[in-house]
């Protein structure tokens, strides 16, 4: 970050005036209009904006990766040769050659059944004239690059032996394989835990400063301020603004950025101040001494939880991923039997529920998931998702029950022409929003919340967020909030509880756990928060 | 920018072959229909026009009694097309269910249905419809049955299939935590979504009723003559198959192209 770029006379990637437009059904839509932008090398450039935005559109330009019905005009020079004009062969071999990419799912980007270090030696054999031996060394001598300990053994791993963090250095590794000059990362880290993020940041940065030009397209503007050296914030396919990173990030000038900014949660500076009174007296969910172990298996995946929830606070659940975290929902849910010690939900143990108890359960439980599209049968409208709970749990006339059903969708800000949708046409924030007004209707004391806000971008993200946060105040609900990001368990909990393997690192009031006498581990996140 | 400027938007473009041959399609349809209620009796013949070759006075000929074989082969279409349709209508209504339970409850249930489904699939399918018509006797609605309950085994495993897999997804698990009770999720859930590829099956399976129908009445065990039916009238048409071919050629035709337009139809619907 206190390292300047060198601007040499040619630029790495230089893009003149770009247009993209789609033609259907005989319109002409424009996706991308006028962006002009140079990476240098040694440049870290970040492209931001939320989604629909033109970033994947202006990425798959660049890589020549555009669907036929795409048609782009304007200027893109690569190492100072257009690329324009150039046969379908020549293009391909320049953007193979000196063009990494990195994509943003590192799980679905691997072969699944061969090892890591065979599919990276597959691209060393199409692109190098390298002997095997040669290879074999290439091979670690990158993945030493890309921070993998033990080379000789990550080689020999299929990739889910393989943490994200880890699948995502070996993606970086193939990126580098046949020494590009810049590197193109899309959403490279939207699907990693902080910590892993803030890991695979620090590795661009070095990378940086060998000399590669990195692009690099987030959603994330605090994420590119802290690590970019140049940052162009685009909205519906313009230019909002560009600049220096720190410059935007203190003083964005356009509205766009102002807004990106403005909805980002922030842990440093939460918007959110009226927590709720924390009352030791009514407690809803207590768990004690919680483990659990899966049949056969030695090690825990649980060991020794204990925390409690106060009726109507809200309590976040923190850990990265392997933490624990979806097992400790099952048990809540009793989908699962704790091994030892007892969870107590309201007066039930959920471990003991059978047949009608547990149809029961739904009205002291509901659960809300990271993606509520996969929740909705596809072949019902969206009227008929909301009344099934309706149905279900209480006989109502149709009248009533319609009456209900736009009493909640008023209460989460949905309109009632949504009623007649098929649930696979309405977006993200929408279904987010369906998913809440459908556990609304079960009339639940306690609503346990996972990841709800992860998949959202930022403005989407601070809506849903304000918007459970009245809804709690409206019906008075408790919440279990399960989250890996710190900035949107600052704005909304009033206790956490910090996972870490299985065990509970820290547990209490946010205020304490926080900012009072935070763990080693505790610190340790709260460094990667980024603002 | 309109339909007929452009065959991709809007309305399908029909060309012109397809027209052709639906309008033929539609032609031959009615003409059929029309000889099945103007044309002559398909049970009675005059003994004077005992095995006439096909002329244009009867376009089919006629049979040993002086039937007209073309009204024969329209009123057996009525009688096979129907008893097919009952007894693919009688498999799919049984497997569908049993298959989606056998998926849902898993266990015991899931065992015994499948060990049953495992029996029905071990015979051929024309063995079993013969040992079940002993046990029914014989008559066509009986054939019917004795070959639905043959087919049943197949529907059954492909529901069960398609359950098994619709079991893990969110939305199953979603509709028990909303308050779903074991019948509901049942009927709202698994009963819609397991049934497509049992849908696409069912076309293929009429065709191959068909054919079982047929066997069967050829070897005898279907309805008594004079019933018209086209595995019947094949049968009674054998004695005479080198002096007056047209007895078994036609209702042999009629089954051909039934079998083969039904796997047309079923591999237009299949790939859409």
């Amino acid at each position: 970050m206190s390292f300047t770029p060198v601007y040499g006379s040619v630029p790495v990637l230089a893009v003149e005036r770009l247009h993209v437009s789609v033609a259907a059904e005989g319109l002409q839509t424009v996706i991308v209009s006028d962006v002009s932008f140079r990476v240098a090398k040694g440049e870290i450039l970040a492209v931001v904006g939320e989604s629909g935005c033109g970033k994947s559109t202006l990425v798959k330009t660049i890589l020549g990766l555009l669907p036929p019905h795409f048609k782009w005009v304007g200027s893109v020079q690569l190492c100072g040769q257009a690329l324009e004009g150039l046969t379908g062969r020549q293009l391909k071999q320049l953007r193979g050659k000196r063009i990494g990419f990195v994509p943003q799912d590192p799980a679905t980007s691997l072969d699944p059944l061969q090892p890591v270090g065979a599919q990276l030696n597959e691209i060393l054999a199409v692109h190098t004239g390298l002997s095997r031996q040669g290879r074999g060394l290439k091979i670690q001598q990158l993945f030493t690059q890309v921070g993998l300990k033990e080379p000789q053994k990550v080689a020999q791993c299929c990739p889910h032996e393989l943490s994200g963090g880890m699948q995502q250095r070996v993606l970086i590794a193939m990126a580098l394989a046949l020494d590009p000059d810049i590197l193109i990362a899309d959403e490279a880290t939207s699907a990693l835990d902080a910590s892993v993020q803030q890991q695979i940041m620090t590795l661009l940065n070095e990378l940086q400063r060998l000399g590669i030009a990195i692009l690099f397209v987030t959603h994330d503007l605090p994420l590119a301020a802290r690590y970019a050296t140049t940052v162009i914030v685009l909205k519906a396919g313009e230019v909002q603004e560009s600049g220096p990173a720190q410059d935007i990030l203190q003083n964005p000038q356009s509205v766009c950025g102002q807004k990106l900014i403005q909805n980002m949660p922030s842990f440093w500076h939460p918007v959110h101040h009226t927590k709720n009174i924390i009352d030791h007296t009514q407690v809803v969910v207590e768990v004690n001494d919680l483990s659990f172990v899966y049949a056969g298996q030695q090690e825990p995946v649980l060991s020794q939880i204990n925390f409690c929830v106060g009726r109507g606070t809200t309590h976040a659940v923190i850990g990265e991923s392997g933490a624990g975290k979806s097992t400790l929902l099952k048990l809540l849910q009793g989908r699962l039997q704790a091994s030892s010690g007892s969870i107590v939900v309201h007066g039930i143990n959920p471990g003991k529920l059978t047949g009608q108890s547990r149809q029961k359960y739904g009205r002291v439980m509901q659960m809300v998931y990271q993606q509520p599209s996969l929740t909705f049968d596809p072949l019902l409208s969206v009227k008929a998702i909301l009344e099934e709970p309706l149905v279900n749990y209480r006989k109502l006339t149709p009248g009533l029950r319609s009456s209900e059903i736009h009493e909640v969708l008023n209460a989460v800000h949905l309109p009632l022409s949504i009623l007649k949708r098929k649930t696979t046409d309405i977006s993200g924030g929408q279904a987010q929003r369906l998913a809440l007004a459908r556990a609304l209707l079960c009339r639940p004391e306690i609503m346990v919340m996972d990841e709800i806000v992860s998949a959202l971008d930022v403005n989407v993200q601070s809506e849903i967020l304000n918007l459970i946060m009245s809804l709690q105040k409206k019906f008075s609900i408790t919440y279990i909030f399960v989250s890996h990001d710190l900035a949107v368990v600052r704005q909304i909990a009033d206790t956490v509880t910090i996972l870490k393997k299985g065990c509970v690192i820290q547990t209490g009031t946010l205020d304490d756990v926080f900012f009072g006498n935070p763990h080693d581990y505790t610190k340790q996140l709260i460094a990667c928060v980024n603002y | 920018m309109t339909s007929n400027q452009n065959g991709n938007v809007g309305a399908p473009h029909l060309q012109i072959c397809q027209v052709l041959s639906l309008a033929g399609g539609v032609v031959a349809l009615v003409l059929l229909l029309g000889y099945a209620v103007l044309g002559p009796n398909p049970d009675y013949g005059t003994v004077s026009e005992r095995l006439l070759s096909p002329t244009l006075h009867h376009l089919f000929g006629t049979d040993q009694f002086g039937r007209d074989i073309l009204a024969r082969v329209v009123a057996g279409s009525k009688v096979t097309l129907s008893s097919a349709l009952f007894a693919v209508t009688f498999s799919f209504g049984i497997g569908l269910p049993l298959g989606v339970l056998a998926g849902m409850c898993g266990g015991k249930i899931d065992a015994a249905l499948m060990l049953l489904a495992d029996i029905l699939a071990s015979i051929p399918e024309l063995l079993l419809a013969l040992s079940i018509l002993a046990l029914l006797g014989s008559g066509l609605y009986n054939v019917a049955i004795a070959v639905g309950i043959s087919q049943i085994a197949l529907f059954l495993r492909l529901t069960r299939n398609e359950v098994l897999l619709l079991k893990n997804k969110p939305f199953i698990t979603t509709a028990y935590d909303i308050g779903g009770t074991f019948w509901r999720v049942f009927w709202r859930h698994y009963l819609p979504n397991g049934m497509p590829p049992s849908v696409s099956l069912v076309i293929l399976k009429f065709s191959s009723a068909i054919l079982s129908i047929s066997t069967i009445c050829f070897l005898g065990y279907g309805p008594p003559p004079p019933t018209a039916e086209w595995g019947l009238m094949i049968a009674e048409g054998r004695n005479y198959i080198a002096t007056a071919w047209w007895l078994t050629a036609f209702p042999g035709l009629a089954i051909v192209c039934t079998v083969v337009a039904l796997h047309a139809l079923s591999t237009r619907i299949s790939g859409k």
